[in-house]
């Protein structure tokens, strides 16, 4: 047998519905977190017990497809949509995941769910992606269109049509609607990116650039305002999905959201640095620096090189003012990432409180010689530079004060700061 | 529509070679043996026939073959000094001596193996400078600087740490992926006459990113005459530094459509393949992806820039259930446009097996997959790997194309984790005895030499005038995945006898047309015996 045969066999075993008592689909659970596998045990108790129920079918696929047992979840959503022929939720949650493999296979899919529930938009969409995906341009467009129709909000949507100018250099139409889908959803970096071509094959590729510079600090983010979609992720019981929903609930300003479902993650596999440490920046951002700083503490003991932590705790110890931790923190963050001009700030603030002038200078040196381009960071190493020349002054070092002023100086200036003046003045006068 | 038929057929068996490419993985799932299996193609005796080396990321797992008569591969790692280990590699003449020489990237410090001209190497890393640090994945030999030394541009993966670990499908242990870690910004080695390499990548401005980099091609993109670079990016967008002539690079990837997909997703980019697929006389790119991903092709408008037309070339579908690795352009049925081949395997337990043992080994029974084998039909590409032995399930990776037998088609090597090489000859031409399937196509292999510096020009512009109108191929290696191989440009003829002429822009920017030539032959255009433009 060939092996694409074999795929297209495996797929349909997993789609096909018998007649009379269905199987349940198991996955393979070896390995496989206990939460996760009692819930799916539970799962499949009830509908042994229940199997002509079709919605207890879609209850278990949506628990197959939130812990990524994607064959049994497709079958499952197959088996609830035959006993359930009058609920959309069941082909709709099957057509979205069939089309993970196949657009074309999901088009009829999506529509005997859209002929269920024509209003809801984000099925107009999903199809329309569908489509878009399968080459049908024409038929994507009216879709999309529909989908603005019943939600005029609707940034997906909005961007469909912007790709489908595009691509039919239409750059002005591209721009247009592009730039509608950012204005409703700024955090989406996809958007911005293809907002920033459309203005380039505009012809305006400044603007472009501009966008594209800002969209660097986008991640990956692709939020839909889908609830029944987002129901099925809500499920997830592995740590994994815990932080993932947590980061979804931060992205919207949801702390106390984000906390609830770390300190759950956390009960699953309390051994994860990462949820520790979301947890840890979850409750500072919630005003909560002592337990922020536990959390931290945690995720440090537990891997002392994840990124982000060592410059995270040795912040908060030196905001709870135990100054000689903080320096250790800060000197190993800059062992991991020599680069960080944050760390190279902290270790001369504390070198300076303690008089270790030479370490002072030295990193403040290499914070200058990193030119940072972060307005607060290099507002802060111009005040820094500023200070330690004061100090230099005091100490009767003109020309050593005069070689920081300079520094700051160069800074200012290099980002048109309106401190530059003032410090040309002191400059001159240090001089004098 | 009937997908047409192209025959291969594996002749590893009868090759000699029996090795068993080692990823090393185990029970902690360590992340280079899921991404490994490197490849170099290459004549490294100088007897005009192409030689293997198998680059493993277990230790010691490296192998070098020796191609004998008759199509007989032999072993013979330890006495070219070829042991070791590593990730991928670039083949090509760093000392301009006039052979090949290998660069070896690895999870470590790089390796610099410089030939003897008769097949033996000598380790010379330290004295050329190349303890590049972290994870090196693919490299490309360019002159960007034209001081006639070719450069080497290493993307960097990612600060792997061996004590993470992943898990998915219910917390089931499983290999990270690259989101799991910092990216590492490439490294761009400048050569110093042949004598040695200075790391010049922060002068050249491509430290400004540090993305988990896999595969890199470098090409004159735009026809400006400066050599640009494009590194696919494994989940961070793809960059495409564009030369600004000076040894300075921009990554102008977003702007120029080719960072992002149609969708404006970064993909899992693995590795390219580049040539002008639409027969366009510009350099189009192939970027091969993860399951659920497709690969993605973006067509070159010369704007300058690029647009994904992964639908418009129905090349979307036979790639999203499957995990691409190593691609290649090249015309397999010698027809004249460029066809397409994918070496497949995936990096994470599918969500549907494709086999429970067989040929794989147990532990990698949830990741095998099919390769393909794409023909092109006037723009659209049909799959044509119904048949054996795109058919077998492996974990392949580096996959190059390359006229083992001398007999004028492209054959292809894939290499294998955990598995046998493939060698897949070519039945397109001689197809053997009894066989009623041959395929009258007639081609060219074209070299461009440029004998000042005892070398194939590598990056020279070739286009040639064809009955069926212009042609533009490229003395470039084939890019792929963790991969090396010939810069010979082989092209498709179909039915024509010969062509009317062949106009060369060389790397350094001279153009000179050449006379026509027959079909069926290995044509050397020589710089500097050319009549200049």
């Amino acid at each position: 047998m060939t092996a694409r045969p074999l795929a297209v066999l495996l797929f349909a075993a997993a789609t096909v519905v018998p007649t009379g008592a269905q199987q349940v689909p198991t996955p393979q659970l070896d390995g496989a977190e206990p939460a996760v596998r009692q819930r799916l045990a539970s799962l499949q108790a009830d509908l042994r017990a229940n199997s002509a129920n079709g919605d207890a079918w879609g209850r278990y696929g949506m628990a197959l497809e939130a812990h990524t047992f994607t064959d049994e979840a497709i079958a499952a959503y197959r088996q609830a949509h035959q006993l359930s022929p009058r609920s959309f939720r069941w082909p709709y949650l099957l057509a979205a995941l069939v089309d993970e493999r196949s657009a074309a296979d999901s088009l009829p899919l999506y529509r005997a769910a859209l002929a269920l529930d024509p209003d809801y938009a984000p099925a107009r969409v999903r199809l329309a992606e569908a489509f878009e995906r399968t080459g049908q341009f024409d038929a994507a467009n009216q879709e999309y269109a529909q989908a603005v129709r019943l939600d005029p909000d609707n940034a997906h949507a909005h961007a469909g049509l912007g790709r489908l100018a595009l691509a039919a250099a239409d750059a002005d139409a591209a721009v247009r609607h592009l730039s509608r889908a950012r204005e409703l959803a700024a955090e989406n970096r996809s958007f911005a990116v293809t907002l920033a071509q459309a203005y380039a094959r505009a012809g305006n590729r400044e603007r472009g650039q501009r966008i594209a510079d800002a969209a660097r600090s986008l991640g990956r983010i692709n939020y839909r305002n889908d609830p029944i979609r987002s129901s099925v992720h809500d499920l997830a019981l592995d740590a994994r999905s815990y932080l993932r929903r947590a980061n979804a609930h931060r992205v919207h300003g949801e702390l106390d959201l984000a906390r609830r479902e770390l300190r759950a993650g956390i009960d699953v596999d309390a051994s994860r640095p990462e949820l520790h440490f979301a947890l840890a920046e979850v409750l500072a951002a919630a005003g909560d620096p002592a337990g922020s700083l536990a959390a931290a503490r945690r995720a440090y003991e537990l891997h002392p090189e994840l990124e982000g932590v060592a410059p995270f705790l040795a912040r908060a110890l030196f905001q709870t003012g135990d100054l000689s931790g903080a320096l250790d923190l800060a000197e190993e963050a800059l062992r991991l990432n020599a680069g960080d001009v944050s760390m190279m700030l902290l270790v001369a603030l504390v070198s300076a409180e303690r008089g270790d002038v030479v370490r002072t200078v030295e990193v403040l040196d290499r914070a200058y010689e990193a030119r940072p381009q972060d307005p607060s960071t290099r507002e802060g190493l111009i005040q820094l530079l500023t200070n330690l020349g004061e100090a230099m002054v005091g100490s009767g070092l003109p020309d050593a004060a005069a070689g920081q002023f300079r520094k700051a100086l160069d800074l200012a200036e290099e980002a048109e700061s309106p401190e530059a003046a003032g410090l040309r003045r002191r400059l001159a006068q240090i001089r004098r | 529509m009937a997908a047409p038929v192209v025959r291969f057929v594996d002749v590893t068996a009868e090759s000699g070679i029996d090795y068993i490419l080692p990823s090393g993985t185990d029970s902690t799932y360590p992340m280079p043996a899921v991404m490994g299996g490197g490849l170099a193609v290459f004549d490294a005796d100088g007897d005009a026939d192409l030689d293997l080396y198998i680059i493993a990321p277990a230790p010691g797992g490296n192998r070098f073959y020796l191609q004998q008569e008759g199509g007989v591969f032999t072993n013979a790692t330890a006495a070219a000094g070829l042991e070791g280990d590593g990730m991928g590699c670039a083949v090509g003449d760093l000392d301009n001596d006039g052979d090949l020489d290998l660069y070896l990237t690895r999870v470590g410090p790089d390796r610099l193996f410089v030939n003897d001209g008769k097949g033996v190497f000598a380790d010379r890393s330290e004295a050329w400078n190349v303890a590049v640090p972290g994870w090196s994945s693919s490299a490309a030999l360019l002159d960007y600087d034209r001081d006639g030394y070719l450069d080497v541009y290493i993307a960097r993966y990612v600060a792997f740490d061996a004590a993470r670990v992943c898990s998915q499908h219910g917390g089931r242990r499983d290999f990270c992926g690259p989101t799991e870690f910092e990216g590492l910004s490439d490294v761009l080695l400048h050569n110093l006459g042949g004598t040695g390499f200075e790391d010049v990548s922060a002068a050249a401005g491509i430290t400004a990113v540090d993305d988990a980099g896999l595969g890199v091609v470098a090409a004159d993109f735009d026809h400006d005459g400066e050599v640009d670079i494009y590194v696919a990016n494994d989940a961070d967008p793809n960059n495409l530094w564009i030369h600004q002539g000076s040894g300075r690079f921009l990554d102008d990837g977003v702007l120029q459509g080719s960072a992002f997909n149609r969708w404006g997703n970064s993909e899992a980019g693995m590795g390219i393949a580049v040539g002008d697929a639409d027969l366009d006389q510009d350099l189009d790119l192939f970027v091969t992806h993860l399951i659920t991903e497709t690969n993605t092709y973006y067509r070159n408008l010369m704007l300058p820039g690029f647009e994904d037309a992964t639908i418009d070339t129905e090349l979307g579908a036979a790639s999203l259930d499957l995990t691409g690795f190593g691609t290649a352009f090249f015309d397999a049925d010698n027809d004249g446009d460029l066809d397409l081949a994918v070496a497949n395997g995936a990096v994470k337990r599918r969500p549907s097996a494709l086999a429970t043992t067989g040929d794989a080994t147990a532990f990698w029974s949830d990741y095998v997959e099919p390769n393909l084998l794409l023909l092109n039909e006037e723009g659209r590409f049909v799959d044509a790997s119904a048949l054996a032995p795109w058919t077998q399930l492996s974990l392949s990776r580096a996959l190059v194309p390359a006229d083992l037998d001398r007999d004028g088609d492209l054959d292809l090597v894939i290499a294998n984790l955990d598995g046998p090489l493939q060698l897949l000859r070519n039945l397109t031409i001689d197809p053997g005895a009894g066989d009623t399937n041959a395929n009258t196509s007639n081609w060219l292999q074209i070299r461009a030499f440029d004998s000042r510096l005892r070398r194939v020009a590598i990056g020279a512009r070739i286009t040639v005038q064809t009955p069926e109108g212009a042609r533009l191929v490229h003395a470039l290696p084939p890019g792929s995945y963790l991969s090396g191989g010939p810069a010979t440009a082989h092209l498709g003829l179909g039915a024509s006898g010969g062509v009317q002429g062949f106009e060369v822009v060389w790397p350094d920017g001279l153009a000179e047309r050449f006379p026509g030539a027959a079909a069926n032959q290995v044509v050397q255009l020589i710089r500097g015996e050319g009549q200049s433009q």
